[in-house]
């Protein structure tokens, strides 16, 4: 890449404006404290802690009043909840408080080699059942809404075909329900955890598992950075500088390194069923989901169902969550399709009103 | 370009003029690497190919060291924001860029922090293992397939580059761009390859049979010294999970001998309103 070659006054205009952000990345980074980058800084009290799960309740914001009956958020085990509340002006969490959701969320913490044991059927029928259990005698109700992000869409969807009596609507985002359906997305920067964890032996997930009790947090960060190969050469140069000249944007830069950082180990029980049975064989839309010695299944989803999905999400490729529609009990099924990736659904400034305005009315009419 | 630079940013002429060439710099390291399978195969390539590796690191590590010691410049900042800040100024991130993340994270993951004298001979007698030598083949072989993606995209790069000299015109950002995509486009390409997913699977099985051997190993030596083995701290977890289930089982079952009390005071409670 020859200097010589390129017009000289742009290469002096870059250099000049390369200096500037350069001075400008150095010394704000320097300045910056860890807890001046807060991630899910919403106000909130832990209403029930167990093990190392803890359910809060988040705060009502001032001179909000309550206009919906409970509504639990619930993240998987891959990533934080976090996510939902990442910075005060890009949180799922403050957009439904500002329109009076009374939100609860489940935090599964981080789990250690001594959680190793943990099946998906514990997280669905132990922690989650018995969040359920204490939301509904705080509230005094018989049945919540369940709001399921990602991993923690297939909790919500498991527990709700399994105490459909509990649970009053269903809204997922970013779910993958068949999770061979990467196999339609023409896209190929779609999909490739799907493609990486079939390509693996159900011996080779065994001797993982063994091999660290759990399935390592370092092991899927490092998969889903392969997703977007030369993003990791240019976001520390290229896209920082960008952010550089705005306090405030480098916080948000900030805050998403953070999250990313922030991944908690899969316990090993669970993450064999979720690599082998969900990913490998896709036995949830083929109703071979066994947990707690019963077959799940989703012709038992009769309550009202909201489906949000990410057009261009290529951690769970739209076919992957679209599929839900053709399995479950319910004629009140509803989709919303948004622009944008995974986590864009949470973090993007166009994405802020559509989801909240999306979710608060289509919950608004189920009350 | 630098001598056209106000002298008053030595340091980020320097910087830019590094950051200019980096791309430049890659093209020959990744020819290396895609050149050592021809030059042997088994032991020897993956020696070759672990060789070019660690030099390049090291060099990074050299330059970075003396970077940030001769006192122009400090490394200030905490937490994660000193994570990000080492990370802009560390040229060697094109190494791990392109997929191998994950393979730095397999090594990582089993050979864990190493203390001066526990298990020193464990770990010398590991690496004369067949299975410390099938992870340095799969590693090797993996960087492979990823230098000859990286090799192909520079091909392409060039060849548009010389078929549209006009894009030279638009600035070195421009330029950067759209090697970026070229790179990002090829790199993607390769991950779906029968080579490629075949490598990182031999990789992840040579890491996970390096680290089940190392712990075979170190059992060994706990026994003899008499200090429990993570064998047998697994079987208690798995005994207390078990117990805490059948707690959480009976609890359940005492729960619901008491719900037909409590029932009337529930329905009256959702009735109320409140939800």
């Amino acid at each position: 890449m020859s200097d010589s070659k390129t017009d000289e006054s742009i290469a002096v205009k870059e250099a000049l404006e390369f200096s500037a952000a350069m001075t400008r990345s150095v010394d704000a980074l320097s300045r910056i404290k860890d807890d001046d980058v807060d991630v899910g800084a919403t106000p909130k009290r832990c209403v029930l802690k167990q093990d190392k799960v803890t359910l809060h309740h988040y705060d009502r914001l001032d001179g909000v009043a309550t206009e919906t009956a409970p509504v639990l958020i619930v993240y998987g085990l891959i990533g934080r909840y976090t996510m939902a509340d990442l910075q005060e002006d890009r949180s799922l969490v403050r957009n439904l408080l500002g329109r009076g959701v009374d939100l609860y969320v489940v935090d599964w913490g981080h789990p250690t080699r001594a959680d190793q044991n943990l099946t998906l059927d514990d997280y669905v029928d132990w922690y989650l059942d018995d969040c359920v259990d204490h939301i509904c005698k705080a509230a005094g109700v018989d049945a919540v809404t369940l709001l399921g992000i990602c991993e923690g869409g297939v909790f919500s969807t498991l527990y709700a075909a399994r105490h459909p009596k509990k649970v009053k609507n269903l809204i997922l985002t970013i779910t993958p329900i068949d999770f061979h359906g990467d196999q339609r997305d023409d896209d190929q920067t779609h999909g490739f955890i799907n493609l990486w964890t079939r390509n693996l032996g159900n011996d080779d997930i065994d001797r993982l598992i063994d091999a660290f009790g759990n399935l390592p947090g370092e092991i899927m960060a490092s998969v889903f950075q392969m997703m977007t190969p030369v993003r990791t050469l240019t976001k520390y140069n290229l896209d920082l500088l960008d952010a550089a000249g705005d306090e405030k944007r480098l916080l948000n830069f900030l805050r998403m390194e953070k999250w990313l950082a922030d991944r908690p180990h899969h316990p090993g029980a669970a993450a064999r069923q979720w690599l082998v049975d969900f990913y490998k064989d896709n036995k949830l839309i083929k109703g071979e989901i066994v947990l707690s010695g019963e077959r799940v299944d989703l012709k038992n989803l009769k309550m009202p169902i909201l489906n949000i999905y990410a057009l261009q999400d290529h951690i769970i490729p739209p076919p992957c969550s679209t599929a839900l529609k053709d399995h479950v009990g319910t004629k009140d099924y509803t989709e919303l399709a948004l622009p944008g990736g995974h986590v864009g659904v949470y973090v993007s400034g166009k994405s802020q009103g559509i989801v909240g305005d999306g979710v608060f009315n289509w919950l608004i009419e189920r009350q | 370009m630098a001598e056209k630079q106000p002298p008053t940013f030595p340091l980020y002429d320097a910087w830019l003029k590094a950051q200019s060439e980096l791309i430049e710099a890659q093209r020959p390291f990744w020819d290396q690497m895609a050149g050592a399978m021809t030059a042997g195969a088994g032991d020897a390539g993956a020696a070759t190919a672990a060789d070019i590796w660690e030099n390049a690191g090291g060099q990074a590590r050299e330059w970075a060291s003396r970077f940030f010691k001769d006192g122009r410049f400090e490394l200030k900042g905490e937490g994660i924001a000193q994570e990000t800040l080492q990370k802009m100024l560390d040229p060697s991130q094109f190494l791990y860029a392109g997929s191998d993340e994950i393979n730095r994270t397999i090594q990582k993951l089993v050979e864990g922090p190493e203390f001066a004298d526990i298990g020193i001979l464990e770990r010398q007698a590991l690496k004369a293992t067949q299975e410390w030598l099938a992870l340095r083949e799969a590693s090797a072989a993996y960087r492979i397939v990823v230098a000859n993606a990286w090799t192909r995209a520079f091909q392409l790069f060039s060849k548009e580059m010389a078929d549209n000299p006009a894009l030279w015109k638009e600035g070195l950002r421009a330029v950067t761009n759209r090697w970026l995509e070229i790179a990002n486009d090829e790199l993607i390409a390769t991950q779906r390859t029968d080579d490629f997913l075949e490598a990182q699977r031999k990789l992840l099985r040579a890491g996970v049979d390096y680290r089940i051997r190392e712990r075979e190993m170190v059992e060994v030596w706990c026994e003899t010294h008499s200090i429990p083995t993570r064998t047998e701290v697994d079987d208690l977890h798995e005994t207390v999970y078990r117990l805490r289930r059948e707690m959480r089982d009976l609890k359940k079952q005492v729960d619901a001998l008491k719900t037909p009390a409590r029932k009337p005071a529930r329905k009256k409670a959702a009735r109320s309103g409140e939800g």
